[in-house]
């Protein structure tokens, strides 16, 4: 590793419960996500995919191994410094209930840099803003928004603080396939034009086409990587796995 | 072919699961019932030992005589003959005379009875537990809880005064006196029957009675009608119906006391059902999915209302019965404490249970109206955000507000000057109050925000929290409509007693214009008297006053009393502003103008050892009690050598009552036969009495704030269950555990602030109208607003502290989840 990349997996392992019962979700896990890359993880139901990201994002703790972010090794904090890391250096976006249902679109997209006491630098704050044509929406609340407007403020979020890596777990899980195709291209700009790293979590092969790399995993390993991965290509894997 | 078992009762089945399922989201409702029920079970449990203790005490001198015969008033010598006569009654084995009287202790305001014990040991129902008995009439036994108050020993000297005459005894034993809670009973002694009917005695029997036994020949009844046919118009009861009387007579006390329980405990029932409704409004705005998807697999809605009444009935029966629980085994400790009677009256806690039941049972009735119309679709949205709630209806706006201008409307009568004001003030507060109630919904939402928006400045946690306590307004209001209904009433106590302190004061200052009075019933006080009573640190100017006894001729019957002729230097330690006695007036006592029936103002004939004036005559406080005040030379007149009877003291501002009269009491000792009297004693027994009652009635309501606070606690703590995908996002966007705490705290602060700012506004408001009603009431005059700031400071901090203590539950809960763990939650 000569260059620090904004996140990493080192073997890492996660096993839910103990003893007899026992449930390993992660069997050593190991990769890299160089800086500016765009990142599906893949699999079927089961395969551990959420379980990854979540331990890799510090939203969880690994039974074993270790999680780097900008090259701290999460598996050293407390509580406190972990949530810090969350706060200050990872953007999230998740499936659905992204937003905090009593504050507007613009609360929402600051609420990280609020919660760090920083103040949002304007000029970043309209690029965003305005790349998401999410202008004419900010003092709405999250129940006034469609779900697709709900997920753009959710990503405006993510990247307003500027983090070493921006997780999304099922980002057009709930979207309409037009909401989605905006959303990932969205996505996929904000990768090439702003060098932002991303990882995102998705059972869907075309979602999957848009990343650089796509890497697959089933029963906690990774079995497989794809480059460049086209939705035929993806499916293939998949079906292979399924069979 | 398999059996299939049937479900008889589907919706019991699924309400007691869910009570099983998720015990802590019901548990503050059956906290609230058990300590509403608690209290009102330890309530009546108390006061049935009470009266049982009362009743032991009134039974026990009677209960080894057969028949009382009450004698009027009259001479002791022929009572001592009836007596004679009715010993030899056929049947009688005995009869013995009775007597009681009251007096006052010298050095000292307390009142104490003195019941004579006859000779005849069989009548001598009180247990002696060290000493003995009276023998003569110079000797006394004192009550235990007495002897303690009094600081007095077998051995020692008291002094009894009663109207017309002082006695000095010695101890020379103690008796034992059960304590009790409602001082219902009287500090008592005994003395021996001699100490009134020993010849020459001048000390008088309230009430005289004769106790018959009987040989055992004839009954009860038979005795009585022998006894009357030689009593003639006296009363002859059996012992049976003497004590019936008694009992019927006494118990008056222990049913105002009974009263104020209950309707405490009537205030801590509404609190706590203000309280169990909010809360299953929330349960059931949680459960707005598996309520729907109930009705879609094809639940009616009476299944629905049933199954939530079911669940209303096992809370409210499970809190009752842990009440009753907590209330008899609260109400043994004080039977235990106070060493007195323990009973349980088995109907009262049993009717006290099932009011707890049926108020869960009532409380439900509104939340499951709105659960009945949960479409089963609801079972299918994805999010829901329960804070769409109805706004207040119109209507109902309309109608609180009425309330509250109807009420205002008849407060305003009460200040007018008509007969019934007091009816308009109390009823028109009733009314205003319901009306604030109702209307919590208009502005504590408004109130929150203004109180949240001081805070937002402190961070995003406050910010967050503000945003929090106002996105479901109803539920704001309703919890802070409990805490205000029980703050407004401790303020409102607290105002009142503080006002009403300040008016007494006011107008004690004109009733007792004089502190300190020490005087002798007839003669001469020796002439360093004044000296030691100056001495008497706390005390800032003493004056004698010379002093005589008189006959006053008003209208009918010449009276003996006495008078006195303050000069200047008496007029200067008298309180208040009030103008040199002039020759051509005699101040009389107002109660005494009224007993000789002579009009304020007209003339009246006074002839002492020397003269004799007549002058008009005004009713005045000077004057003490059934005497005169004349100028010192109308005194001069009347009596030519009227020597200094009575010294006049005034206190100094502030000074420590209970060390000066304790220090009076010690310089006053020697002289024989003098009473300490004056307004200090009256004063300090008012604001005793008026502190007692404020210590008494906060206590009694302090059940009702806690009550309160338990809901402040439950609905943050489901809030906070509601909110778990909402709480996990904010940790994982980056909020410390911390944060989450402080968020959590603020919010209860700010709901807990609340509804104790507008408690402590409202409760200020009618502490006022009250005094002022009670002041017209008691006809005092010049009422003044007053009320004790540390006091109210520390009920509104009591209320945020406990509120903030309150969230420290569901904060830990909140915060202990991973977010991953509560992001999985749905």
């Amino acid at each position: 590793m000569t260059e620090i990349s904004p996140a990493a997996a080192r073997d890492l392992t996660k096993t839910y419960g103990t003893g007899d019962t026992a449930v390993p979700a992660l069997r050593g896990v190991t990769a890299d996500f160089g800086r500016g890359t765009f990142t599906a993880v893949m699999g079927p139901s089961g395969s551990g995919k959420s379980t990854f990201m979540h331990c890799l994002a510090g939203l969880d703790r690994a039974t074993g191994g270790h999680a780097y972010i900008g090259g701290q090794d999460l598996s050293v904090l407390d509580d406190r410094e972990l949530t810090r890391v969350r706060r200050d250096r990872i953007g999230f976006v998740f499936q659905s209930f992204n937003l905090l249902p009593t504050l507007t679109a613009v609360q929402n997209i600051l609420l990280p840099l609020d919660l760090a006491g920083r103040t949002a630098d304007p000029a970043k704050l309209a690029a965003v803003v305005g790349s998401l044509r999410l202008g004419d929406r900010l003092d709405h609340r999250p129940a006034e928004l469609s779900g697709g407007q709900q997920q753009r403020v959710a990503i405006a979020r993510a990247l307003v603080t500027g983090p070493d890596v921006v997780f999304a777990d099922e980002p057009t899980g709930a979207l309409d396939s037009q909401s989605a195709a905006t959303l990932l291209d969205f996505l996929r700009r904000s990768c090439r034009e702003l060098g932002q790293t991303i990882v995102m979590v998705t059972h869907d092969p075309i979602a999957a086409s848009y990343a650089d790399r796509a890497l697959l995993l089933s029963d906690g390993r990774i079995v497989d990587e794809l480059s460049d991965p086209t939705p035929d290509a993806v499916l293939g894997v998949m079906r292979s796995l399924a069979a | 072919m398999t059996a299939v078992p049937r479900t008889r009762f589907p919706m019991a089945r699924n309400a007691l699961a869910e009570l099983r399922l998720n015990p802590h989201r019901v548990i503050a409702v059956v906290v609230a019932i058990m300590i509403s029920v608690g209290y009102l079970t330890a309530s009546v449990t108390v006061l049935a030992g009470e009266s049982a203790t009362f009743e032991q005490s009134v039974i026990a001198r009677t209960a080894a005589t057969d028949v009382v015969v009450t004698v009027g008033a009259g001479d002791p010598a022929e009572h001592a003959a009836l007596a004679t006569r009715i010993s030899t009654v056929a049947g009688v084995a005995s009869a013995d005379l009775s007597f009681l009287s009251q007096g006052r202790v010298t050095g000292s305001s307390d009142w104490v009875q003195q019941q004579s014990v006859p000779a005849n040991p069989k009548l001598r129902w009180a247990d002696l537990t060290e000493g003995r008995w009276p023998a003569t009439p110079g000797e006394i036994v004192l009550g235990s809880v007495t002897a303690r108050q009094l600081n007095l020993d077998i051995g020692d000297r008291i002094t009894i005064n009663d109207r017309n005459s002082s006695a000095t005894l010695t101890v020379t034993g103690l008796a034992h006196e059960g304590n009790s809670l409602l001082s219902g009973l009287a500090p008592r002694s005994f003395v021996a029957p001699s100490f009134y009917s020993v010849a020459g005695s001048i000390h008088t029997s309230l009430q005289t009675e004769i106790l018959v036994i009987g040989d055992g020949t004839v009954t009860q009844d038979q005795l009585a009608a022998r006894v009357t046919a030689v009593a003639g118009g006296d009363r002859v009861e059996t012992s049976a119906g003497f004590t019936q009387r008694k009992l019927a007579e006494k118990t008056q006390g222990v049913f105002i006391f009974q009263l104020l329980l209950l309707v405490f405990g009537a205030v801590a029932l509404l609190v706590g059902s203000i309280m169990i409704v909010n809360t299953f409004l929330i349960l059931v705005a949680q459960r707005r999915r598996q309520i729907g998807l109930l009705r879609a697999v094809g639940a009616g809605r009476d299944q629905i209302r049933r199954g939530l009444l079911v669940e209303a009935t096992a809370i409210g029966a499970t809190g009752s019965l842990l009440g009753v629980g907590l209330g008899v085994a609260l109400a043994a400790c004080v039977a235990a404490v106070l060493d007195g009677e323990f009973a349980l009256p088995a109907g009262q806690v049993a009717a006290v249970a099932a009011v707890g039941v049926m108020i869960a049972v009532l409380s439900v009735l509104v939340p499951a109206r709105r659960a009945v119309r949960i479409a089963p679709l609801d079972a299918l949205r994805a999010v829901a955000d329960p804070a769409t709630e109805r706004r207040t209806s119109l209507a109902r706006r309309a109608g609180s507000l009425g309330l509250i201008a109807l009420g205002l409307a008849a407060i305003g009568l009460g200040f007018t000057d008509t007969t019934v004001a007091l009816l308009y003030s109390v009823g028109g507060s009733f009314v205003c109050a319901a009306g604030l109630l109702s209307a919590t919904g208009l502005f504590l939402p408004p109130l929150l925000r203004g109180l949240g928006s001081a805070l937002r400045r402190t961070g995003p946690a406050a910010r967050l929290a503000t945003d929090n306590a106002v996105r479901n307004p109803g539920r704001a209001a309703a919890t802070g409509a409990a805490l205000m209904l029980a703050v407004g009433l401790v303020v409102a106590l607290q105002v009142g007693a503080a006002g009403m302190k300040a008016t007494a004061d006011g107008n004690l200052d004109v009733r007792y214009p004089v502190d300190v009075t020490v005087s002798m019933f007839d003669g001469a006080l020796p002439a360093r008297a004044t000296g030691d009573i100056a001495a008497v640190s706390g005390i800032a100017g003493a004056a004698g006053v010379r002093s005589s006894r008189v006959t006053v001729r008003g209208g009918g019957k010449p009276r003996p009393v006495r008078v006195l002729g303050p000069g200047a230097d008496a007029m200067a330690v008298v309180s208040g502003l009030h103008p040199p006695v002039s020759a051509g007036v005699v101040l009389a006592d107002p109660y005494l103008l009224d007993e000789i029936g002579l009009r304020d103002g007209g003339p009246v004939t006074v002839t002492g050892r020397s003269g004799s004036v007549t002058l008009p005559v005004r009713a005045d406080h000077l004057a003490p009690d059934e005497g005169l005040v004349v100028a010192p030379q109308v005194l001069a007149t009347l009596d030519d050598g009227a020597p200094v009877g009575t010294v006049w003291a005034k206190a100094r501002p502030g000074a420590d009552v209970t060390a000066l009269r304790s220090q009076l009491r010690s310089a006053v000792e020697p002289l024989t036969g003098a009473e300490v009297g004056g307004g200090l004693s009256a004063k300090l027994m008012y604001h005793a009495a008026l502190d007692r009652l404020l210590a008494l009635t906060t206590m009694l309501l302090a059940v009702a704030v806690l009550i309160a606070l338990v809901g402040v606690g439950n609905t943050l703590g489901l809030s906070v269950l509601e909110r778990t995908r909402e709480s996990a996002l904010l940790r994982a966007l980056g909020l410390q555990r911390r944060q989450l705490r402080g968020m959590l705290a603020v919010e209860a602060a700010l709901l807990s602030l609340s509804g104790a700012v507008a408690g402590i506004a409202a409760g200020t408001f009618f502490g006022w109208i009250g005094t002022h009603a009670v002041s017209g009431q008691l006809n005092l005059e010049n009422v003044r607003f007053s009320m004790s700031v540390p006091q109210t400071l520390t009920v509104a901090a009591v209320a945020v502290g406990a509120g903030i203590l309150a969230s420290v539950l569901p904060g830990r809960r909140a915060a202990r989840a991973t977010p991953v763990e509560a992001l999985a939650e749905r």
